[in-house]
Formats: structure tokens, sequence, C-alpha cells
């Protein structure tokens, strides 16, 4: 679609007025693109922070010896985990309080060392704790391992006295299994594609944070024009309603790019310092882009069909977020959700809704489907014209002028 | 020539009836003044004689074309408003403010526009200087002065000015006053509304009463002055409304 003069002339004037607009600059770019990693950094930084007081209570006389050596594991393994510990052993119950208990009954130790024994030890967390359920799950792959090694242990010692050459290994892993990846025409995989794939599912979910600056700024650019008493002459400027419209949306998806850019990074950040990896290419970053942008042109139409009709900006705020919000939980539910997955009934319902087809092009080019990408492109294209033409056939100006700010 | 035609506007909003028939016309460069207090309908009939709202009744021509019918997005071209209590875009310099109406005006066409925007600065009065800080530091005054600037760059054929001299301190309103008779005797149509009588006065061509909704007389000062045996406008105002509620 060829872009009118006026049109552009109002692209113009509402990128410099955004330009100078510092605060929303900071909110919509600053916060998230400090702010994500920075919640990473501090919930690292508390998780790490977090101590933990483990007793060892030593029930088995043989055992003590164990014991010491399986505190000083414990302390390795907890540290490893990031957590701050004091493991101590006892012979009885510690009068203190402590977050995590690793019991061990009596007769453990002989039965541990027969052949066929089985020792039990029993480890228990302080309920409500989180750092103990934590420090609880890393003593009990600990323990894993000993159980693991002891059975190899065992192993050798039968097959030695039967005079056998028996792999431990093989004995306890008698089926192997390989995990691989193939692409939807069948063709295999390899995992930097399907790290690919995973990025995808990010940047579907960054589309959540996209739809927010939209709003915002197309409300207070319509309902901020007659609260800021500048609607009037617009209005009676040559301007016709559908070259208003588009500038605005226009501009709005300049703050649109500028939020999922600060967005993206933010996430990506935040995930990088969890230690999830990400494998991401021009090409889907540009995927994404137009995603973004046909996704802010579409929300800027539904809000400027509300917000002709709203009392004030925040009335215009609240109405399209309301409308909005259902529509948005699809980028929510992309993290965990196959959207190509579901079954026809719900699938043609979701992609009734316009914001589906951004998530959908995304996941589509993550799968190698050009054709399906293009595809739901031009399907959000045409939604947004169609939006953009209701808008301008429904713009009330008449309810805009009047209405009591 | 008539440049706005109205006859008997009929509008009610939110289910109350704000104009019960006004009837008024403009002569091509004449100044035309709508007289009347506030809450009389002056905002309202222009609101309906530029389109912005739609009227229940009546008929309304403005450069020969219906402000609802076709032909109204190409004749607002050739027209310059200036509300009550407009607004400026504040993040924008005094510059920019006109820059943009410029642009908007010419289509686009940054040789027009730049004409334009030679005649807004003029008209503005203000000095580069101050054009180049944001609108947002300006005075009440020089706002006013941005927006009058921005109204008549183009040098429209008809200007609608609602309460033009509002709020300003004298030698502003005298400056705006003079401009709009400077601007009228080269051509320019203007349709001003005001509740001050002694500006219908010194301004009009043409002045039209309008009370409660309609209009009550529409003549020359100096006629209805006469008509009503009064000294001043003011005087054949409360002659011509005498009987009618408030």
């Amino acid at each position: 679609m060829r872009l009118d003069k006026r049109s552009r002339i109002v692209f113009w004037k509402e990128v410099r007025d955004l330009s100078r607009d510092y605060r929303t600059i900071v909110s919509v770019v600053l916060l998230p693109l400090l702010g994500l990693p920075g919640l990473a950094i501090l919930t690292g930084a508390l998780l790490s922070a977090q101590y933990v007081e483990v007793a060892i209570i030593v029930n088995d006389t043989e055992a003590w010896s164990f014991a010491g050596s399986l505190a000083g594991d414990i302390a390795l393994v907890l540290s490893r985990a990031g957590l701050q510990s004091n493991v101590e052993t006892y012979g009885s119950w510690p009068e203190a309080s402590v977050d995590v208990v690793v019991f061990i009954p009596e007769g453990f130790y002989r039965n541990i060392t027969r052949i066929d024994g089985t020792g039990t030890i029993i480890v228990s967390s302080l309920i409500g704790s989180q750092a103990s359920e934590i420090a609880v799950n890393n003593i009990i792959a600990l323990l894993n391992g000993k159980s693991r090694a002891l059975v190899v242990e065992r192993v050798n010692a039968l097959s030695e006295r039967a005079g056998l050459d028996i792999n431990a290994d093989n004995l306890l892993n008698p089926i192997r299994v390989q995990k691989g990846f193939h692409r939807a025409t069948g063709a295999p995989a390899t995992g930097e594609e399907a790290s690919v794939a995973f990025s995808a599912r990010i940047l579907e979910f960054s589309l959540f944070f996209v739809v927010n600056p939209a709003v915002v700024f197309m409300s207070d650019s319509i309902v901020g024009e007659r609260e800021r008493k500048t609607i009037e002459r617009l209005l009676v400027s040559p301007l016709s309603r559908r070259q208003l419209l588009t500038g605005k949306m226009l501009a709005s998806t300049v703050l649109g790019l500028m939020a999922a850019a600060a967005d993206g990074m933010g996430i990506l950040l935040f995930f990088l310092l969890a230690g999830i990896s990400f494998a991401l290419s021009t090409t889907i970053i540009g995927v994404w882009l137009a995603s973004v942008i046909l996704l802010v042109l579409s929300t800027s139409a539904i809000v400027s069909i509300i917000a002709s009709r709203s009392e004030s900006i925040r009335a215009a705020q609240n109405m399209s977020f309301l409308v909005i919000l259902g529509a948005m939980a699809i980028y929510f539910s992309s993290l965990m959700v196959d959207l190509t997955k579901l079954p026809e009934s719900i699938s043609l319902f979701l992609q009734m809704i316009p914001f589906t087809h951004a998530a959908l092009a995304i996941h589509y080019y993550a799968l190698g489907d050009i054709v399906s990408v293009a595809k739901h492109f031009l399907i959000m294209t045409i939604y947004w014209l169609a939006l953009l033409l209701i808008a301008a056939k429904t713009f009330n100006t008449e309810k805009l002028i009047i209405t009591k700010s | 020539m008539k440049i706005v035609e109205v006859e008997g506007l009929v509008k009610s909003l939110k289910g109350k009836p704000v104009l019960r028939g006004v009837s008024m016309s403009v002569d091509k460069g004449s100044i035309y003044v709508l007289a009347g207090p506030n809450g009389a309908g002056k905002t309202t009939t222009i609101r309906i004689i530029l389109g912005l709202i739609k009227r229940d009744g009546g008929r309304v021509k403005v450069l020969g074309v219906d402000p609802e019918g076709d032909g109204w997005d190409k004749a607002r071209r050739r027209i310059g408003y200036l509300p009550e209590d407009a607004g400026v875009y504040d993040r924008l310099t005094g510059f920019e403010n006109l820059w943009f109406n410029a642009l908007l005006f010419a289509g686009g066409d940054e040789i027009l526009a730049r004409e334009y925007m030679d005649r807004g600065i003029d008209i503005s009065g203000l000095s580069r200087e101050q054009l180049s800080k944001r609108a947002g530091s300006y005075s009440k005054g020089m706002k006013r002065r941005l927006l009058l600037a921005s109204a008549l760059m183009h040098s429209p054929e008809l200007v609608v000015m609602d309460e033009p001299t509002s709020g300003l301190d004298v030698i502003a309103a005298y400056r705006i006053k003079s401009l709009i008779r400077e601007m009228a005797a080269r051509g320019t149509s203007f349709l001003i509304t005001t509740h001050d009588m002694l500006e219908a006065e010194q301004l009009a061509d043409k002045v039209a009463f309008i009370m409660n909704g309609a209009t009550v007389a529409e003549a020359p000062p100096r006629e209805l002055m006469e008509k009503y045996g009064s000294e001043s406008l003011e005087e054949a105002f409360v002659k011509a409304v005498g009987g009618v509620e408030a």
C-alpha cells in the first residue's frame, strides 16, 4: 500500500513528539533492557545467598565413617548448586532447627556392605522452604550416584567370583536412548535447527510485551489529542480520518519496534543469564520484526476503534486491554503449547484472532515452512487493513470532541 | 457570494436540545460575528459548520459544500480554524508546530509549505529564538499567536474563530483584531464567535444574536442598534433577547 504524504506528515509529527517523551522511552526501552537481565542477576544472587543447615543423624555406629564422607560430599554438591550450607553429623536429633535432615538408621552400613542388601536413608526437608527442597533434590541425586557406584562394585565382585567379564555399565543400561531431531518433511534436523526452533518459542513469547506499549501509545495519541486540545484543529485540517490513523499507527510501530527490541533483548539476556542458550539467525529476527510490525499495526487499529469512543486515556487503555488480553494469552501459552498441534476447531477459533498469526508466522519459520510464514503475514496484513478501514469509518469525531475529558 | 449558508440548524446533545433553529449566512470577504452568552450554542454551531459534529436537522453549505457530504475533505483545505482554548504540541518547537501545519495544508509540497511557513512566522510575530523553543514553555499569549499563525498561514478563504481574543491581554487582542480586518479587506471571510458585544461591534460587518440555540436577530451592527433603538450592540442584544430566559 502506498503511504500518502499526509500520513507521512502525521508520522513525522508523532515520531518527533515521541522522541522527546523521555519518560515513555525510558519505561519502554530501558526498563526491560536493564530490568529483565537485572531480575535474572538478582534472582541468581539471592539464590546463591540462601543458607541451608543440614544435619546428618547417625543411628548406626558402623556408619560414622560413611557419614563423615557423605557430609563432605553434600557440602560440595550444595556449593555447586549455588547454595551456602553447613553440614554437621549428630548422634541424635539436634536441638537447633535444621533445614534438611539425613537420617541413617541402625543396620544401614551392614545392609549396604552385603552383596544383595539394601540400606535405607531418610532425607527430609523443612516444609515451606524452597532452599531445603533444592538441597534435598541435590542430596538425593548424590545418594543415587553413590547407590549406582555400589551396584557397579557389586557387579564387579560377582563377575570376578563367577569368572566372567561383565561390563557393569552395559548391565545397568541394557537399552540406550539417543535423542535426535527431524523436520516436518521427515528429513533429519541438526541440534542447531532444534535450538532455533526453541529460540522461536521465546520470540513468540516476547510478542506478549509488544502489545502493551502500542495500546498505551495509541490511546494517548488519540484521546490525548483531545485532552491536550489539539484534536479539533487536526480534524478540520485537510487530513482524512484514514490518513490521520495511518500516520499514528505507523508511529506506534516505531515505539512497538523499540519495545520489541528492548523486551526481546531483555528476555534473551534473562534466559542467557539463567543458563539457557539460543540460536538466532538474521532471518528469524527479520521474521520476528515483521510479526512485530503487523502486530502493532493491528493492535493500534483495534485501540483506535475503542479510543475514539472513550472518555479518557485511562478508559481507552482499560477497555483496550480488556479486549486484547484474551488474545495476548496466545503469546504466553506459545511457550508451552504447540499452536500447530491443536484440534481443528480450536485452531480455527484461534486463527480468527489476528494476534495468533504473528506467533504462527514465527513458529512456521522455525519449522522451515516459508509458504505458511507468507500466508500468515498476508492474513495479518488483511486483518490490519480491514481494522484500519473500520477504525476510519467508525471514527467518532462527535464523541471524541464532546465527551468530557 | 455566500461562503457559509445555514438554515434551521437543529441539534441535541445527550438528549438535550442545544440548537433549535440557527440560520445565518456569511458573505465573501466579510466579518460575520455570532454573538451570544456562554451556552447559547455558538461553539456547537461552528462545530457543525466545520463538519466536526453532525446536525439533526437543517441545511448547511460551506464554500458550496455540505460538511456531511462528498467533497468536504477537499473543502477543508480552504478553511482556517482557531478553536477556543486550543492547545499546541508542547514537545514540538514553535517552528515544528508551524511546519507540521504548513506541510498538512501544502499536502506535503515542501516549496509551498515553506511559503506558508514564512507567512506563519510573520503572522505569529514571534522571534526566531522564541520559535526555536518548545511550545510547552510558551505563555498563553504566545501559544495563541502560534495557533493564529497556524490557522491563517495558508491564506484560507474562510477563517472560523471561536472566541479568538478570549483570555488575551489588550495588546494581543488588538493585534488579532487588526489582522482580521486586514485579511478581510483582502477578501478573506471570517466567521467569529464571541460573547463580547463590544468586540462584535468593533469587528463585525454582520452580527447574529444567538440565544438558547436560536438566532434572534441578524444584521450589520449599526442596523441592529437602530432597530432596537440602542446606543451600543450590548444594549441591542439585551433588548433583542428581552423576554427570552437564559
